[in-house]
């Protein structure tokens, strides 16, 4: 499903591979990032988040480290998850995808204020 | 670390979603069950941290996640059926309808068997006597004639919810006047006479009894029982139509002649024949149930809840059994004709 790298991304799988993008996170990091990201747009459920998660681990779009965090300080069975090389290059190919269409959007907006410029004068 | 122990509304909370997480299919309830309540322990306390209680708008959230992300766990674990599964649902389903269907034809049948059957019914009984007969039956023995009506006239529904309370009057709008057992009216009686004293019952078949033994005079004289109501409507002349119910779903709609000048007789001619529905005995059991859910009264007749429980027996235990069977006899055929399919390799 994800393999292809033009379709676009799910808003929910495109915030948590943005929240990874810059670190490996647990689940609720995860969430609190994507709620943070999408300015409170997107608010995942536990039963969402672990949805998408389950999917981007098949889909080979993130992986889950080894490492576990100390029990003293926290709960040790807490998974972390990173992204892999394929989910890096879609979540690239996605920016890529919302930097066109801002170039395109700046564009109509110029077309618009110039049509009406003309419309004041008719 | 806040241990659990130290806040019990959080231990409630994690259990009840604990519970809920169970019904998320066993692969992934293996994998996330322990992730999401860690995640659901982090966002009990950020709630109760920021607002200092955990309202129902938390809750809310949980309930519409759970339910939206558990039906696309197992609508996803569907879609991996295999051929094999699909065709065990599938026989199954089957099964169960046509013993339910079978089980409920022979109900049907069995509750509609005078269809079936020769009758001498009134209308013949009327017709084929001449007419001086049916004079000397209605003029002479009788000085009054009464008829098992179901009357349309809202006047006399009032009188008889007024005198018996609710539970006739509604049994009369329910067309169950003095068709139904449930509360002892006479049942199919049709004509009744009185003559010096002497109660006569006409029935259906055409029989003639005195049932003298069976009228407390003195309470229809009180105007107290169901039956002085009963007689109160029937002795109302003006009474032009009436309807006589072969069964719970059909009727025949009668028209009262006057024979004689003086009022003293009548006859009745046959003018239509009504069926409705019988489809209600293949949906009984939810019909029943309905009827035990919403009427308080029918868990007073015990007889109406031992049908309940006699259909529910036949309609709804017998196909599940049935459908268990078939699939244990195809499951085990199936495994034969493999075991064949190996050996002949």
């Amino acid at each position: 499903m994800f393999s292809d790298t033009s379709a676009p991304l799910t808003p929910a799988v495109f915030y948590i591979l943005l929240s990874l993008g810059v670190k490996e996170r647990h689940g609720y990091e995860i969430m609190k990032q994507v709620q943070e990201d999408s300015k409170g747009k997107v608010r995942l459920g536990p039963g969402t988040l672990y949805g998408s998660i389950k999917r981007m681990l098949e889909e080979g779009l993130i992986k889950e480290m080894d490492e576990r965090p100390d029990p003293l300080l926290d709960d040790e069975r807490r998974r972390y998850y990173t992204l892999t090389v394929l989910g890096r290059k879609m979540l690239s190919a996605e920016l890529q995808r919302f930097d066109e269409a801002l170039e395109i959007a700046k564009r109509a907006k110029l077309s618009i204020s110039f049509f009406t410029s003309v419309l004041k004068y008719i | 670390m806040i241990k659990l122990k130290d806040d019990p509304g959080l231990y409630r909370s994690l259990a009840i979603y604990k519970a809920l997480l169970s019904f998320y299919p066993k692969a992934y309830q293996v994998k996330y069950k322990d992730q999401m309540l860690i995640v659901f322990k982090d966002l009990y306390r950020e709630q109760k941290n920021s607002k200092g209680k955990v309202g129902i708008q938390f809750w809310f959230e949980i309930l519409v996640d759970f339910l939206k992300t558990v039906m696309q766990q197992h609508f996803k674990l569907g879609k991996q059926f295999s051929q094999r599964s699909l065709r065990f649902v599938f026989i199954t389903i089957i099964t169960f309808l046509v013993s339910y269907l079978t089980v409920s034809s022979v109900f049907w049948f069995f509750f509609n068997k005078d269809k079936f059957e020769k009758k001498t019914r009134l209308a013949n009984f009327v017709t084929t006597y001449d007419k001086e007969l049916k004079i000397h039956i209605f003029d002479t023995i009788f000085n009054k004639a009464a008829l098992c009506v179901r009357i349309k006239d809202e006047e006399v529904l009032q009188k008889c919810e007024k005198q018996v309370g609710r539970m006739i009057g509604d049994s009369l709008h329910e067309e169950e006047l003095a068709y139904n057992e449930r509360y002892e009216w006479p049942v199919d009686l049709f004509f009744v006479k009185q003559q010096h004293g002497t109660f006569y019952l006409l029935r259906w078949n055409g029989e003639l009894t005195n049932i003298s033994h069976t009228v407390n005079r003195q309470v229809i004289a009180n105007k107290q029982s169901y039956f002085s109501v009963f007689l109160d409507i029937l002795q109302r002349r003006n009474c032009r139509h009436f309807n006589v119910w072969a069964n719970s779903n059909s009727c025949e709609i009668y028209e009262i002649v006057q024979l004689s000048n003086n009022n003293s007789g009548y006859v009745v001619r046959l003018i239509a024949h009504e069926t409705e529905n019988d489809i209600i005995f293949v949906f009984l059991i939810p019909f029943l149930a309905f009827n035990l859910l919403f009427d308080p009264y029918t868990w007073r007749d015990w007889r109406f809840v031992l049908y309940f429980g006699v259909f529910f027996l036949f309609e709804v235990v017998f196909p599940l059994i049935a459908s268990a069977v078939v699939l244990v006899f195809y499951r085990k055929r199936r495994k034969k004709k493999q075991i064949d399919c190996e050996s002949s390799f």
